[in-house]
């Protein structure tokens, strides 16, 4: 598969991309602390789920020289909402992700809060909170629409793509 | 547009791709809080291990050992063990409570018999409950689930409470099971 013209990575730039990781950021750090309720919650994982497909398939574009594809992008929202699916129905998947997260952010946890050790993070488990998954297709749905416009522009491009 | 122009512009893109890797990755990790630090976590050993570390604050919530079993003919379906985060030695008392689950369709033993329970821990002292309370089963809701019969037993402990740390069943007791233990097991140990 050749990289498509542009930058690696650039699928970040998309403005569903964009627009999802300001509400995540505004959610998060400024509305859940002015309104904490149901609607903050639930749209927290909505922005969250949105984007991080994007995520995954940029990283893998840059770290792999893989340009994304309908096929990664479906992998992708997949895996992302497996993950998130079974963090919030399983005791065992949720107390793995928040140990991981935890050794992840220690760094920056160590540097801004002074914790000495990992700190676990806290998951609130709620099955009602699984139908937010609908929102990894959106990786999907853009990937499809940039790929028929290219093939309206190049069909050769994306018959190589293929 | 020119070729400066061009290189320019993806030079701008690659900057604002990196931006975004980096700023997406700390937001995916940032967006659950993590649980925050006790504010004076105790010295090693000021605080009994039966509560066991004192650095976060995530309240105690596990289940004795056994969790389920029969005591004179009332079958515990499970036994759960709470208690408060961030002790520190100076704390007077820490209660703990103790919730005993009973299989649906069977009562719960009653009061009276609950209130002969105690506490007893590794340096031989006891406690009786200073509340046992008896929950009736609620009635079939729409999807007719009915929740089963349940008891809760309030105990004040000393902060130095030392394990092991065990619950007596009092006039309930038979030959099968006396006593159930409310420390931390090996399986229980992870923060939840």
């Amino acid at each position: 598969m050749s990289d498509r013209p542009g930058v690696r990575g650039d699928l970040l730039l998309h403005p569903v991309a964009l627009v999802s990781l300001g509400v995540l950021l505004l959610n998060d750090h400024v509305l859940k602390a002015a309104a904490p309720g149901w609607v903050t919650g639930k749209l927290s994982d909505l922005a969250g789920l949105t984007f991080f497909p994007f995520l995954l398939l940029a990283a893998r574009h840059v770290l792999l020289r893989t340009a994304p594809s309908v096929g990664a992008a479906l992998a992708g929202a997949a895996v992302t909402g497996a993950t998130f699916a079974a963090v919030k129905l399983s005791t065992a998947a949720r107390q793995v992700y928040s140990d991981v997260v935890g050794v992840l952010r220690f760094p920056v946890d160590h540097v801004v809060l002074g914790v000495r050790t990992p700190v676990d993070v806290g998951i609130a488990a709620d099955a009602s909170d699984v139908w937010a998954v609908a929102a990894c297709v959106a990786v999907v749905l853009v990937l499809r629409r940039q790929r028929s416009r290219l093939r309206d522009v190049r069909p050769d491009a994306v018959a190589a793509d293929a | 547009m020119t070729r400066t122009g061009s290189m320019a512009r993806r030079r701008w893109h690659a900057a604002a791709v990196a931006a975004m890797l980096v700023i997406g990755a700390g937001a995916s990790l940032a967006t659950t809080p993590p649980i925050e630090d006790c504010p004076a976590p105790p010295p090693a050993g000021a605080v009994g291990d039966f509560y066991g570390p004192q650095d976060v604050d995530w309240d105690l919530s596990r289940p004795a050992d056994p969790t389920t079993f029969v005591m004179s003919g009332y079958s515990v379906t499970s036994t759960q063990v709470h208690a408060p985060s961030c002790l520190t030695a100076s704390d007077p008392s820490v209660p703990v409570r103790v919730g005993l689950g009973f299989a649906v369709g069977t009562p719960a033993p009653p009061v009276e018999a609950l209130r002969t329970f105690t506490v007893t821990d590794a340096r031989g002292r006891t406690w009786s409950p200073t509340e046992a309370q008896v929950y009736g089963p609620t009635p079939p809701g729409p999807d007719g689930e009915v929740r089963p019969e349940y008891a809760g037993l309030l105990f004040d402990l000393p902060v130095d409470a030392t394990s092991p740390v065990l619950l007596h069943l009092g006039t309930l007791a038979d030959e099968s099971v006396s006593k159930v233990s409310l420390d931390e097991t090996r399986a229980t140990k992870a923060r939840p």
